[in-house]
């Protein structure tokens, strides 16, 4: 898990954070014994990479030879080497005019988050008010929105008993649950009725309507241990991966061959179709110099699901 | 002259130690779930019943891609949780799959890291149907060896499965298959 969260967006989170993601797969792969010679990327973050690291482009962090690479763009940081790898982009499938293109460097990818709220821990005197609210960023309207510790409370869904004198039952969990990790100041049952009225105390001296000062007193009464975590469980992103191999037979190879063949023991879900429709004109001016040749072989012999002799 | 090819390419790796997919370490774009909307938000109200339904509509982007779903849930806590050594610190799994050091130990097999604990996840999950939420592991680098299955790049197939649950195959990450799936035919 640490390393998929170190991994996560590290070549936006840092300048350099790319240069680390390289230098860390290498030692992963040093330890079967690989030296990596190969770097596969999206065209997006070849863009990105070839443009956007400022220490690497700007005159004054990078001298003269900063300056260079950037006016070499995408072509240049194509050509050099990057930390001892050749650099290859993998560019998108057409798949046809009316679908998507399909770019294998590319997934979906979710992860989750979450906040903790917690009431002041000193007494808040006159900036009582809203003291237990929280600003997250919502990223759908690219702005700060304050979360209210009444609405994260209501946002708990804990059952609520009619109340005398007009407040209704409202449905929710069963306020009897036993919290495993009750508060000093809760009653003995430590249950979700007892969080609820603690964290609900701190609604109406926090809240829109709360006193223009919270006394000593008041907040001696109040119970400082209670939290609401606001969880964003289902963050989702398209993010981009990177192949770190070594180039060459050694590695694999690709077959190719007619329309019917097939490789892989599950070869409905493995296979990847290539089918390219061209108008081509090919005009001979030395029927000397021309000559037909039949299709090259495949390597392989190829008969069914099976591969009759190993690469 | 009309020139049409159809062929099939396979591309072979037969020294799987010699390739490292560094996954996810780019954002090419945002999809969903980063707003501040609870998925219990029923207009000026919040319910349980509105947050499972919500949940299941955006995990299965039931209207639309770009449309307007909810993202956060809210549970109740204590300090006491943060400061004891089996309660929750940075991680918390919010589904019915259990963190590693909740396996085993003193509380094994208890959802310690959920906010409230053990019980209160339990109730959690009968409302807001918890345990048909996809854990999250990447399933493909776990059961293929790291390799990537492509998606198109607006509409994003490559998504975990809402609402499925793993392991409901029988011996799915049994080292068996596993290696079943993925040696080379001969």
């Amino acid at each position: 898990m640490n390393n998929e969260i170190m991994m996560y967006g590290i070549a936006q989170k840092e300048q350099q954070g790319f240069d680390k993601a390289v230098e860390e797969c290498k030692y992963r792969m040093s330890r079967y014994g690989v030296t990596p010679n190969m770097l596969i990327l999206p065209p997006q973050m070849l863009l990105y990479m070839a443009l956007a690291p400022e220490e690497k482009l700007s005159y004054k962090e990078g001298g003269p030879a900063a300056e260079a690479r950037f006016e070499a763009g995408v072509a240049g940081f194509e050509a050099r080497a990057f930390r001892g790898c050749g650099i290859f982009t993998s560019e998108p499938f057409e798949v046809s005019d009316d679908a998507d293109s399909v770019q294998m460097l590319t997934r979906s990818s979710q992860i989750g988050e979450f906040y903790v709220m917690s009431p002041p821990q000193v007494n808040p005197g006159k900036s009582a008010q809203y003291s237990c609210d929280i600003l997250i960023f919502d990223e759908e309207s690219d702005r700060h929105v304050r979360v209210t510790w009444a609405e994260a409370l209501a946002a708990c869904c804990i059952e609520q008993a009619a109340v005398e004198g007009g407040g209704e039952a409202t449905p929710g969990i069963d306020a009897t649950t036993k919290l495993s990790f009750p508060t000093d100041k809760m009653p003995e049952a430590g249950d979700l009725a007892a969080w609820y009225a603690a964290a609900d105390a701190w609604a109406k001296a926090t809240g829109d309507e709360a006193p223009a000062e919270m006394t000593d007193d008041a907040f001696k009464a109040l119970d400082k241990d209670i939290r609401i975590v606001v969880a964003r469980p289902f963050i989702e992103h398209l993010m981009h991966n990177v192949i770190m191999t070594v180039s060459g037979r050694d590695t694999g190879a690709t077959l190719f061959g007619p329309a019917d063949m097939q490789l892989s023991a599950n070869t409905q879900v493995k296979t990847i179709e290539g089918h390219v429709s061209a108008h081509a004109l090919e005009p001979v001016f030395s029927r000397s110099l021309a000559m037909l040749r039949s299709p090259a072989p495949c390597l392989l012999c190829v008969r069914s699901t099976r591969v009759t002799s190993r690469p | 002259m009309r020139a049409q090819y159809t062929g099939h390419f396979k591309a072979v790796i037969t020294k799987p130690q010699n390739v490292l997919i560094m996954r996810d370490i780019a954002c090419a774009g945002y999809v969903a779930g980063g707003n501040a909307s609870f998925f219990t938000k029923n207009g000026k109200t919040h319910d349980l019943v509105t947050g499972r339904n919500a949940m299941q509509e955006r995990l299965s982007f039931a209207d639309d891609v770009g449309a307007k779903y909810g993202s956060m849930l809210a549970f109740p806590c204590t300090e006491q949780q943060f400061s004891g050594n089996q309660g929750l610190d940075t991680v918390m799994s919010v589904t019915s799959r259990l963190l590693p050091w909740e396996v085993t130990g003193v509380n094994a097999r208890n959802h310690s890291s959920f906010p409230g604990g053990e019980q209160v996840y339990q109730a959690y999950n009968q409302a807001l149907g918890l345990d048909s939420v996809h854990y999250g592991e990447d399933m493909k680098a776990a059961g293929l060896r790291h390799r990537l299955k492509p998606c198109p790049l607006a509409t994003p197939a490559d998504r975990p499965p809402a609402s499925a649950c793993l392991c409901r195959e029988p011996g799915l990450h049994l080292p068996r298959q596993h290696k079943q799936r993925h040696v080379l035919p001969r």
